[in-house]
């Protein structure tokens, strides 16, 4: 049975679990002593207790003096016994004395040092491991994780301070770092690019680099913006992957959510995935329907079927764009591209041959051959021999010099009377070419290709001009439109031009130096000067097709009739239209062919890899699996109001066609399996 | 003497409350890592105010002076804010082991803490009724001088028997087997444990000399085996007090390890977070 009085003052010590030392004795499991350690540690058990000294006057009965006794007095406690019987010493001391003991800590003061302990060795540890971390394998006490294995490739020259600017700064710094919070994705765009035009390694940040979608969204001006940090997180180790976005973080934005894709993803476009705006009008009906069919080219069809020209074993983005013309159209669309040729300028005829003579000083013709009045001087000066030899005869009257000096004066005057012919027709020649002013010509000097009398003048300056500066004044005029000569041009030899306008203004046809040419680059014939492609996609023939463009709007002279003859599709460089969509015809003046397949998808955040579904595709179907053919009858929605577009020749690919196999039990069909975040990915060329 | 009132409803108003609070920001960090925002830097340091005020709890048993409040009700936040702690690392690192060297260092010293605490609580929570069981109280500081009281009884017994017997059976029995157990607390682990060894001990002992003793030696072993019962009582407590305030010594440890790495971590995020 507990006595519950034994722990009363008088039976029981003061100890308290907060003291910090307990007797040594007592650790020994003995008797402790009364009076237990100081909070130091001391022992104080070798005294019982700690007389005191009292202090006692009394009054002598005899004398009536008051005394001063002074005496010590035992203060043993009552749990010890109360005070003993022999009382202190004289001099204060006690009496009763022990043998001292090592006090030893409680289990609360070693609880304490322990976790000093601690602190201090997590201390030491954090800062050893600071300077020594790396070495030998030996961790870092900053290292937070290994990062993914593409950005530890980059980052292994500048270590941490690639990203983290804090890394190399001094301790100021990082006491600083507490109150300044700076965001470490402007260190990611440092890197990354987001469109095109930000790919240059010194172009700025685009202003929509943090926005949703690196896009600007016009009806979703609360679009949020956010961190790379957001999504991205580093240090997690060199395989684990850093582009996890989960569903829920498409739908905190997008206004439509739904469950799943299978049950209630939005229905795909009406002409999905064809209703891309297309740059080549390629049929595949009449391919593989009816050339192909022919025997005169059935070896050139495909092989391998689709994928001869849409290879989805070296294309990742979804869209399987076709080969190149050199690998899928040169077969058989080579010569074609002979024939679109454009006359630059020719030789119109003039109002008045004459008006090009004063290029005679700058292209040095023979001015005997074409100057009569020199003729008629040199007829004169015959003559007069003739006059003075008559002259003389008849003096003599002799009739053998009678008829000599006749017969001299009837050779001069036959030599007068052809200077006088030749003098009349110098005087009015005729013009050598008939032609009219070529469409660009007339565009060029912005005069009525039709009105001899408007452009005879601005012809024969430009002749005169060509003629001593070679292309300058072509240039010049090519300038004064808006054009590129260096790109309009290119290849054009000065000397080619000055010839050739030198004969024109002499009045004479010009005999091309090797004719007829080869059939490539620049061509002169007699009236002409004219371009004719070298290959596909010649790049001054497109440059001409885009200056004509160019010219829609303009209200110079002869620009429709220029422009109408660069784009004539049965002719010249229009017959580029045959393969590659025209501008329309109302479109802004500014709009340029888009000669290649864009790069830029339409639906810049949605992607799609045929490789994994090559296997899926039914026997014999192949492609036609998903990418069925419309058949003769069928109506589909008529696209053919956008740009550029033509009828679609393949059956729109519908939601159910994909949640066949992507649904809840089958394959995966989170958002980020077909949705991409980020608009036009890339990384800055310094980096490549 | 007035009965102490129940801290069970304060204790469920807490959890109550810290549930809430933990699903708050729970849908906080949700909502932000679903817009795409980064909510780590608010929810650390919700963490780590956490894991500062569960230090208040032993500043509090310093300043039982001041009117604080009972210790039950701070022993109750102590445990709410610790499960809220918890609840918390797990919304602050979005799982329970990170990937980084000091990172899992400190959520290693950050695990060890709260599973600690946990099994201290419920440790704790046994400890009364087994104490009670016991059937004998004691105060753990006291605890060496009742074995020396017990130990002097038990000498004190045993000169009386041998005294009154004359015969040396008791000094044996003494000086050979009971010395031992009257030296110091023994059967620690079996205190702890439940197991009845040192009851069994003490009764084998008891039971094979009291074969050998006669009628006037028998009060004295009996005296003895009361002190020795005793001293079983004693044992007990020691053994399951101390193993409570060796177990506080660890979480204490512990928390002070995971508090001084926490404040690198703080450091190292502010610095390399730009």
């Amino acid at each position: 049975m507990t006595d519950t009085n034994r722990f009363s003052h008088d039976r029981s010590p003061y100890e308290r679990p907060n003291f910090p030392f307990r007797c040594g004795r007592e650790a020994a499991f003995g008797r402790p002593c009364p009076r237990g350690p100081t909070g130091s540690g001391e022992c104080q058990g070798m005294a019982d207790c700690a007389p005191f000294r009292t202090r006692k006057v009394v009054v002598d009965d005899a004398s009536g003096e008051e005394r001063e006794i002074l005496r010590w007095e035992c203060r043993r406690p009552a749990h010890a016994g109360g005070p003993c019987a022999e009382g202190p010493r004289p001099d204060g001391a006690c009496s009763c004395t022990h043998p001292p003991c090592a006090p030893q800590p409680t289990i609360r003061k070693q609880r304490g040092r322990w976790a000093l302990l601690a602190v201090a060795g997590v201390v030491s540890i954090v800062l050893a491991l600071v300077g020594l971390g790396g070495m030998g394998g030996i961790p870092s006490s900053i290292d937070p994780g290994a990062l993914s294995g593409k950005h530890a490739q980059f980052t292994a020259e500048q270590g941490c301070v690639a990203c983290h600017a804090g890394h190399s700064e001094t301790l100021t710094g990082w006491a600083g770092a507490i109150f300044e919070r700076k965001a470490i994705s402007d260190g990611c765009v440092s890197c990354h690019a987001f469109g095109a035009e930000n790919v240059a390694a010194d172009a700025p940040a685009s202003p929509l680099v943090f926005a949703a979608h690196n896009s600007k969204f016009p009806e979703r001006t609360d679009a949020p913006t956010a961190d790379c940090q957001g999504c991205h997180t580093e240090h997690r180790g060199e395989h684990a992957s850093i582009t996890p976005v989960a569903d829920g973080q498409c739908q905190s934005c997008h206004v439509k959510t739904f469950e799943n894709f299978a049950g209630s993803h939005p229905a795909f476009g009406a002409n999905f995935p064809h209703e891309s705006a297309r740059t080549i009008k390629f049929s595949h009906t009449n391919h593989f329907g009816q050339h192909f069919q022919d025997a005169r080219y059935a070896d050139k069809a495909p092989e391998a079927g689709c994928t001869t020209c849409h290879s989805a074993n070296t294309q990742a983005d979804g869209r399987l764009l076709p080969g190149s013309f050199e690998t899928g159209c040169m077969n058989c669309h080579n010569e074609a591209i002979r024939e679109k040729g454009i006359t630059i300028f020719a030789l119109p005829e003039l109002s008045d041959p004459t008006l090009t003579a004063s290029a005679a000083e700058s292209c040095g013709f023979a001015a005997a051959e074409v100057d009569p009045a020199r003729g008629l001087i040199a007829a004169l000066a015959d003559t007069l021999p003739a006059m003075e030899s008559l002259s003389a005869a008849v003096a003599a009257a002799e009739p053998d010099a009678i008829a000599a000096a006749a017969e001299k004066l009837a050779e001069a005057q036959s030599a007068l009377a052809d200077a006088q012919s030749e003098l009349a027709d110098a005087v009015e020649p005729d013009a050598i070419s008939f032609e009219t002013l070529s469409p660009a010509f007339a565009y060029l000097l912005g005069v009525d290709a039709d009105d001899m009398d408007a452009y005879s003048e601005p012809a024969a300056e430009f002749l005169v001009a060509s003629a001593a500066d070679g292309r300058t004044a072509l240039e010049d005029a090519i300038t004064a439109r808006g054009g590129d000569p260096a790109a309009l041009l290119a290849g054009l030899s000065a000397e080619l031009v000055t010839r050739v306008t030198c004969a024109w203004t002499a009045n004479a046809e010009y005999e091309p130096l090797q004719y007829p040419e080869s059939g490539a680059g620049w061509a002169t014939g007699e009236y002409q000067v004219s371009y004719l492609p070298t290959a596909h996609a010649d790049p001054v023939v497109k440059a001409w097709i885009n200056f004509a463009l160019a010219s829609k709007g303009s209200d110079v002279e002869q620009a429709e009739d220029f422009r109408a003859q660069a784009l004539d599709p049965s002719n010249g460089p229009g017959r580029c239209f045959k393969c590659h969509v025209a501008p329309e015809a109302d479109a802004a003046p500014a709009i340029a062919v888009q000669w290649a397949i864009p790069r830029q998808d339409i639906r810049p955040f949605t992607t799609f890899d045929h490789k994994p579904h090559l296997n899926v595709l039914d026997q014999g179907q192949g492609c036609a699996t998903c990418h069925k053919k419309v058949e003769v009858g069928m109506t589909l929605a008529d696209d053919a109001k956008r740009p550029g577009a033509h009828p679609n020749e393949f059956l729109p690919i519908t939601q159910g066609v994909c949640a066949d196999c992507h649904h809840e039990g089958g394959v995966r069909q989170d958002c980020s399996l077909c949705h991409r975040y980020h608009a036009d990915p890339s990384i800055r060329k310094r980096k490549l | 003497m007035r009965a102490a009132k129940s801290t069970a409803p304060f204790g469920y108003a807490l959890l109550a409350l810290g549930a809430l609070a933990l699903a708050a920001i729970g849908y906080y960090a949700q909502t932000e890592r679903l817009g795409l925002r980064d909510a780590t830097f608010v929810t650390g340091w919700i963490l780590l105010g956490a894991m500062v005020s569960l230090g208040l709890f032993n500043i509090r048993k310093r300043l039982s002076a001041l009117p604080l409040g009972r210790a039950a009700y701070w022993l109750a936040l102590h445990v709410v804010v610790g499960f809220f702690a918890v609840g918390m690392f797990v919304v602050h690192t979005g799982g329970v082991w990170p990937t980084g060297g000091y990172e899992q260092v400190l959520a290693g010293l950050f695990w060890a803490t709260a599973l600690s605490g946990v099994f201290g609580w419920l440790y704790q929570r046994t400890m009364p009724k087994r104490l009670s069981r016991v059937g004998y109280e004691v105060i753990y500081e006291r605890i060496p001088a009742e074995i020396a009281d017990l130990r002097e009884a038990a000498e004190n017994a045993t000169l009386d028997g041998v005294s009154a017997s004359g015969q040396p059976t008791l000094g044996r029995f003494y000086s050979e087997t009971a010395e031992w157990f009257f030296q110091q607390p023994r059967f620690g682990w079996s205190h702890i444990l439940g197991t009845g060894a040192a009851e069994q001990w003490v009764d084998q002992r008891f039971k094979t000399v009291r074969r050998l003793v006669g009628s006037q030696e028998a009060p004295a072993l009996d005296a003895i085996e009361a002190a020795a019962r005793q001293k079983l009582c004693v044992d007990a407590h020691y053994a399951l007090q101390r193993s409570l305030k060796l177990w506080v010594a660890v979480h204490v440890v512990l928390t002070a390890a995971t508090l001084s790495l926490a404040v690198w971590h703080l450091i190292l995020v502010h610095v390399y977070a730009r």
